[in-house]
């Protein structure tokens, strides 16, 4: 937290600087929160229970990966929630109605959340739509798809293999789906921190004049990022349903106020020009944690809510007053 | 008169009217920003405050417009105790504020923003006739003379300090604070602007002028209090006072010269631009060259069209037609980053809208837009952004360090974070836009000097200023616009105040 | 002072927490978990408050999570539930068809499930507790022919298409109307969460486009009543409106007239039985793999003893 630079203790302090990337705000709560519940529940500081909760925020931190870019930026994508439905409704029709092979339908999925992210990107740099708006025009449209492909049936029957990639931990730690998710992480991580093309992303939220005039092709910038926020949300949409067996139309009803909420937590500004992958992935486990630490103790699911909604409230606090007084 | 601070002792009681300052200090944090500071306003009077950057200037404007509330002291206004908790407290006293960053609503009309909180009513509903017609005479009277109806948004810099001028004459206020209101305007608007202030004088109406342009303050102001470090150092009468002693009570040390001398350019042509036209109407066929270690400033009233001139040559609005070629080879632009790939960078009119991202690092400043000299195939490592920054930090004597945020940089300061972004790109023609905008006396002086030292290492540079000292003061040659056309380019030897304002006002 | 204030908040959160533990821990032996769809739904809700009524008499512990409809929200608690080593585990699915991989990962860690309400087709339960509905949905079909005098325009809102509530709800429904051909269907529309408020935004706008429906059949209390709010808003006269679940609201509307009868589903015993078979089959002991139970028509004549005491 110390970033009283001077200059002899300068070098010194750069190494927690770049291990934490700023992040240590939420870092201290998430380690706060894990000491809690360790108290709490004998079940809960266990291997076994760190794998589940990676297991159940695969899905919201395939989502937030591609939030954290578009928050980044300045912009908001509210269709995610959607775009995973109608990704996984996609793939799923495309294998059992249209008879594609599995693999290829997989694919096919991600290329239609890609699109989705397309639109929205076009939307809101040609028609200059706000985000705002532009992202919820493409959650109802793609909740609607998402419903019409099956008339709002699931789709169900996937082969074993499909389920096993998000049941089958190998070697004892890591499903294929908990691998993809860490693997996202770590490559958005780079890219943001040492790419010029992620960097830039920081110049376009800050001031996209400024960066217009640093000759950033702002436009181009803005929907390929809105591209990736939709390819995420396909991933997370195959994810999701290898982890249920099924395609279903109503899956990732109001995720995307999570995925906000995580990005936020870990540091990233909804003004823009600020945030980091290290700190999503803490928001992320910060939700996570949250919600299986509280299931394990066996808190009533009415307390819940205020627990997790006080818990947001609190951890933005924090990183808001820590900032200031910097 | 200049040893005797405060004219009224304590126990006498004050002046039935104007307003009394006894005392004032002001602390943030450990931070001591004014310290026992006493003034008087006299009715009808112009004071002028001077005082470099840090100064305390704005602090004291604040105090009094009950902006901010002060750490000690106290403050009488017409014979009573005076201590404002809000600005709306302030201006239901008389005391009104015309902010130095602008507080505007670009979604709303100019006349709305004249009016806004005080909307004049008739029956119960808003009187849009009325408004619309104060609002325009007001704006005629300062010479702008566009429709009260235009949205905000859509002006230029200086037309909408204007209108932050037009809100506050309105207020039919008894003390106006002007808070360097011309930092954004021309010759022609600060005169008109002047005969507001003096038409306000002779009805009794007192003022208190904030600004570093010592020509504008011998102009309008009666007396003029300098300000340093948070001191009142001195109060004069203008009329009596040089303005050497000004700067150096000012700056606490003597300073022998503002503009640096320059080197005679070579005549290798830089820029060429033929029949430049803009595909808004702002210019109309431009002819003009720059030669390597040329300066050549352009010099113009707002609105001749001097910023959307250079913004088209920078490839950032779009040209209907004309040619430009650097070096011989003739460029098509399209964008920004054509430009500067051809060796044209701009540091823009509005450094915080245009040239700063204000939230982040003085060294993602700097590496904005320089990523490919910064490290390799894409990849940026803060190792090397670092020692990238600390290189430019050190060429132009930014005083700051590189992780430091750009906002709490000095207007100064912040200006030589822009130049040595674009430094590093070692670019053929620099051009700036008012690059002294904003800046203090002291911190002007050093960009003065490193824009000469741009073009004695062999660049064309082009200066854009609405003060004519400073294009006089730094240019080989000056190009004047009126009216989106170019009515001549005077050589040094020739130029002058009146040469420049006969062809701005054709 | 920012210090001061992240230790507090760090200090009452982990007392909060550590107190919940502690009032967890004087309870007997046995966990049962309660993995709920949705308790908005008053139906679950219902059953929820009645195994935990029935825990705390049998001193077992019930843990309870809600989906909120979201089957994915679902399969992250059971995992949970499963890792607090539950002995039971009762199942409420979420989600339009129940999601199997939930009771597959119980039956792997060995622990016992209770299906309520919709049981998973590929993986079934231990056992199942549910309403005969289609049979109930016959009864209620049966009723509004005769009570209609066999005449009528029918309008029908759906559940939310393909639960097995929904279709077998249409199933016994149409079965009586097969027998009741003066009665003809206008109308059909299903939901997505069984909410009055779509249920009265989907009768309005059937009324709309047909003025003469003069029955509302609701799949659900809570569509029914939105239906007959849309009737009154609409000044439909004479219009027969009919629901199913017997939910408390639904019940207070067939006593007040504003309902004309509905299925009462038996909430109560349903919660009761299925926290006895989870406490049977943990101790090993068998439970029939199917438990159906009756509905029961209740109209103005005889709902006073359902409020009273809902069975």
């Amino acid at each position: 937290m110390t970033t009283e630079v001077t200059s002899p203790r300068a070098k010194r302090n750069l190494l927690p600087r770049i291990a934490f990337g700023g992040v240590a705000g939420p870092l201290i709560g998430l380690v706060l929160l894990c000491i809690a519940f360790s108290f709490a529940s004998q079940y809960f500081l266990s291997i076994r229970n760190a794998l589940n909760v990676l297991d159940q925020v695969t899905v919201l931190g395939i989502l937030a990966i591609g939030m954290t870019m578009v928050i980044i930026i300045g912009g908001i994508d509210l269709s995610v929630g959607s775009v995973l439905a109608l990704s996984m409704m996609s793939m799923g029709w495309l294998e059992r109605m249209a008879g594609l092979p599995l693999p290829l339908a997989m694919v096919l999925g991600v290329l239609t959340g890609a699109a989705c992210g397309l639109v929205s990107g076009c939307l809101i740099t040609f028609a200059r739509l706000p985000a705002f708006i532009a992202t919820l025009a493409i959650m109802s449209v793609a909740r609607g798809l998402a419903n019409l492909l099956t008339d709002g049936r699931q789709i169900v029957g996937y082969p074993d293999w499909f389920t096993n990639l998000a049941t089958v931990r190998h070697l004892g730690f890591f499903s294929v789906t908990v691998t993809v998710f860490v693997v996202l992480m770590i490559v958005a991580g780079i890219f943001l921190r040492y790419r010029a093309t992620g960097r830039n992303l920081f110049a376009i939220g800050g001031n996209p004049e400024v960066a217009r005039l640093a000759g950033i092709d702002v436009r181009r910038y803005t929907i390929l990022t809105y591209v990736v926020s939709g390819a995420l949300a396909g991933v997370a949409a195959v994810t999701l349903a290898a982890r249920l067996d099924s395609s279903q139309p109503s899956a990732g009803l109001g995720i995307e106020l999570d995925t906000i909420a995580a990005v936020v937590i870990g540091g990233a500004s909804l003004v823009g020009g600020v945030g980091s992958i290290a700190g999503t992935l803490i928001g992320v486990l910060i939700i996570g944690v949250l919600r299986n630490g509280l299931n394990l103790v066996g808190v009533s699911p009415f307390f819940q809510m205020v627990v997790i909604g006080a818990v947001i409230a609190l951890a933005v606090t924090f990183d808001t007053m820590s900032r200031e007084r910097k | 008169m200049s040893a005797h601070l405060a004219e009224a002792s304590p126990g006498r009681p004050a002046e039935t009217a104007g307003l009394s300052v006894r005392g004032i200090s002001k602390s943030f944090g450990p931070i001591r920003v004014l310290e026992d500071v006493s003034l008087d306003i006299r009715p009808g009077e112009c004071l002028a405050i001077l005082g470099e950057n840090g100064a305390g200037k704005s602090t004291l404007s604040s105090i009094i417009a009950g902006v901010l509330a002060p750490s000690g002291g106290t403050m009488t206004w017409c014979g009573e105790a005076y201590a404002p908790r809000s600005p709306a407290e302030a201006l239901s006293a008389g005391i009104g504020l015309i902010h130095q960053e602008m507080r505007l609503l670009p979604e709303l009309s100019i006349a709305e923003n004249v009016f806004v909180g005080r909307l004049p009513m008739s029956g119960g509903r808003i009187d849009r006739r009325q408004m619309i017609q104060r609002a325009e005479a007001q704006l005629k009277r300062l010479g702008l003379d566009v429709p009260a109806t235009t949205l905000v948004g859509r002006l230029r810099v200086a037309a909408q300090q204007q209108v932050e001028i037009a809100k506050a004459l309105t207020l039919e206020a008894k003390l106006l604070i002007f808070d360097e209101p011309t930092a954004a305007l021309g010759g022609d608007e600060t005169d008109r602007l002047f005969e507001q202030i003096d038409r306000l004088k002779a009805e009794g109406v007192s003022s208190v002028y904030i600004s570093h342009r010592l020509e504008e303050i011998a102009r309008i102001a009666d007396r003029v209090a300098v300000l340093r470090d948070g001191r009142l150092v001195a109060v004069h009468d203008t009329a009596s006072v040089p303005v050497r002693q000004l700067v150096e009570e000012m700056v606490g040390r003597s300073v022998d010269r503002l503009f640096p001398d320059l080197d005679p350019p070579s005549d290798r042509v830089v820029l060429e631009a033929t029949g430049l036209t803009s595909s808004e109407g702002a210019f109309q066929d431009i002819d003009f060259t720059v030669r390597a270690g040329e300066i050549l400033g352009i010099a113009g009233i707002v609105g001749a069209g001097r910023t959307e001139l250079v913004r088209a040559i920078a490839g950032v609005d779009p040209l209907a037609s004309g040619r430009i070629t650097v070096a011989g080879e003739p460029l098509r632009l399209k964008s920004p980053r054509d430009a500067f790939d051809a060796g044209i960078v701009m540091v823009p009119e509005d450094r915080k809208g245009q040239g700063l991202l204000l939230k982040q690092t003085i060294e993602d400043n700097i590496a904005l837009g320089n990523f490919d000299l910064v490290g390799r195939g894409g990849w940026v490592m803060p190792a090397q952004t670092r020692r990238f920054a600390e290189g430019a930090i050190a060429s132009m004597g930014v005083k700051g360090r590189p992780e430091q945020r750009a906002g709490r940089l000095s207007g100064g300061n912040q200006q030589k974070v822009v130049i040595a972004k674009w430094l590093a790109r070692a670019p053929k023609l620099f051009i700036m836009d008012e690059p002294t905008r904003g800046v203090d006396v002291g911190a002007r002086a050093q960009i003065y000097d490193a824009i000469a030292a741009l073009a004695r290492s062999g660049m064309a540079v082009v200066v854009v200023s609405s003060d004519l000292d400073e294009v006089i003061g730094l240019s080989h040659r000056v190009m004047v616009l009126s009216r989106g056309r170019n009515r001549g380019i005077i050589e040094r030897r020739d130029v002058s105040h009146v040469a420049i304002m006969e062809r701005a006002t054709t | 002072m920012l210090r001061t204030l992240k230790t507090t908040a760090a200090g009452l959160l982990v007392a909060g927490v550590a107190m919940a533990g502690t009032v967890r821990a004087q309870a007997e032996d046995m966990t049962i978990g309660l993995a709920v769809a949705n308790l908005q739904a008053d139906f679950f809700n219902q059953i929820k408050q009645s195994v935990e009524k029935e825990g705390k008499e049998k001193g077992v512990t019930v843990v309870t999570v809600d989906a909120g409809g979201d089957s994915a929200t679902q399969v992250s608690q059971i995992q949970d539930l499963i890792t607090r080593n539950v002995d039971a585990l009762i199942y409420i699915p979420a989600g339009a068809t129940a999601a199997s991989v939930p009771v597959e990962a119980a039956k792997k860690a060995k622990i016992p499930v209770v299906a309520v309400d919709r049981n998973p087709p590929d993986a079934p339960a231990d056992t199942f507790i549910a309403t005969d509905s289609v049979a109930a949905a016959k009864t209620l079909g049966d009723w509004v022919c005769k009570q209609s005098g066999g005449k009528g325009k029918l309008a029908e809102i759906q559940g939310q298409i393909g639960t097995t509530p929904q279709i077998d709800r249409d199933k016994g429904f149409s079965e009586a109307m097969k027998d009741c051909p003066g009665i003809e269907e206008v109308a059909k529309q299903a939901s997505n969460q069984w909410m009055q408020d779509e249920g009265f935004n989907i009768a309005q706008a059937m009324i709309q486009r047909n003025p003469e429906i003069s029955i509302f059949w609701g799949q659900a209390d809570a569509l029914a009543l939105g239906a007959a709010q849309a009737a009154k808003v609409g000044n439909l006269g004479d219009v027969i409106v009919v629901g199913f679940d017997g939910d408390v609201a639904g019940l207070e509307a067939v006593k007040s007239g504003t309902l004309a009868a509905t299925m009462t589903q038996q909430t109560q015993l349903m919660g009761r039985l299925a926290l006895d078979s989870a406490i049977k089959l943990a101790k090993g002991e068998e439970v029939p793999a199917m438990q159906l139970q009756d509905a029961t028509l209740t109209t103005k004549d005889n709902v006073e003893p359902f409020l009273k005491d809902h069975p």
